[in-house]
């Protein structure tokens, strides 16, 4: 029972801490993180121990994350103190040994970074950012990025956002509805493409702009685009 | 906005929670020890009915405290104050004054000790 409790707040806890917390964590996140499974784990471990003694501290650690993240939101200056500010590890080329010294951060750790990114040239780097969230941005020269659609002078097809209408044969009307289509137009596409029924989808997706994205059940046929 | 006055509006009734709470402690230890404390001083002058009528006052309150101790309180803690009552009250029902002060000198410490150490103060918060 107290498994099942601290495992609901824990939950609602970090639902309301709200979807950045999970991928990227910054200082206060991530003490608030530890603090919160730690202080839920005595309770559990001895049973002496009241659960409010792990509930009260986590719901206060949480209020306190919300509140801070909230005068974050608010304040650049407080948000700066709290999560830091980003750093250029490499400005115009050249890497910056005062900041590199400054944040700890070791000449292979830099080379790593480059070499995730496929860059294997220093000066090809205009700037490469060090996040607060300690994640490394590489910006490089006009020169060595790709070339895109509007410097090429072309003009590509749009493309939507493709939402999910099938999902293993079950309906999404609501997506169904915020495309503006309705089952008769599933239907008629079903019935196009030779699939005889919702069931035999496995996934069927679409985007205001028209385009369709159908994979059939393996047992039925092959998958198709 | 609202989450974050939301949270601002809990911790401050986990703060007002909290004080009520040291104050409900304090009393009830208060009240524990003083029943005690009466228990002996009449076992001592040998008014054994009336120590024994404190006595069981005072297991009838910690008794009734009990829920809620046992919610907010260390149940290893719980367990040495009311291991404390039950040899007083055993010592009361010995009749034995050489047992009787040093059980409810136990007994009350072990209560204010429960009080104690939810107060605000340097020591229990360190």
């Amino acid at each position: 029972m107290r498994t099942l409790i601290i495992y609901a707040v824990l939950l609602t806890a970090l639902r309301l801490m709200g979807k950045r917390q999970l991928g990227e964590l910054a200082p206060s996140e991530l003490v608030v993180a530890v603090l919160i499974s730690d202080l839920a784990a005595h309770p559990l471990q001895d049973i002496g121990i009241p659960l409010v003694y792990g509930l009260i501290p986590a719901f206060t650690l949480l209020c306190c994350e919300l509140l801070l993240s909230g005068f974050s939101v608010r304040s650049l200056r407080f948000h700066a103190l709290l999560a830091g500010r980003p750093c250029l590890l490499i400005r115009d080329g050249r890497i910056d040994q005062r900041e590199m010294r400054r944040n700890r951060f070791t000449l292979d750790e830099l080379r790593y970074e480059l070499r995730k990114a496929g860059v294997t040239d220093v000066s090809a780097v205009r700037y490469a950012v060090l996040e607060t969230d300690g994640t490394v941005n590489l910006l490089l020269y006009a020169e060595h990025t790709p070339a895109t659609a509007a410097q090429l002078h072309l003009a590509p097809e749009p493309d939507g956002y493709p939402l999910t209408i099938l999902d293993n044969g079950r309906l999404l009307r609501g997506n169904l509805r915020q495309l503006g289509l309705d089952e008769a137009w599933l239907d008629g596409v079903l019935r196009e493409r030779g699939v005889a029924a919702r069931r035999d989808v496995y996934y069927l997706a679409a985007d205001a702009e028209g385009h369709i994205q159908l994979t059939v059940r393996d047992e039925k046929r092959g998958a198709k685009r | 906005m609202k989450k974050e006055l939301a949270a601002a509006c809990l911790l401050a009734a986990f703060l007002a929670g909290a004080l009520l709470h040291i104050r409900y402690l304090d009393r009830t230890a208060d009240a524990l020890c003083a029943l005690v404390t009466d228990a002996e001083n009449a076992a001592l002058d040998g008014d054994w009915t009336r120590s024994e009528t404190c006595a069981d006052e005072a297991s009838a309150l910690w008794a009734a405290r009990m829920p809620y101790l046992e919610i907010v309180l260390r149940h290893p803690e719980l367990d040495a104050a009311g291991d404390a009552l039950t040899e007083f009250a055993g010592a009361l029902t010995d009749r034995d004054p050489a047992r009787i002060s040093g059980t409810a000198a136990m007994l009350r410490n072990r209560l204010r000790s429960l009080a104690d150490m939810e107060k605000l103060r340097p020591g229990s918060i360190l």
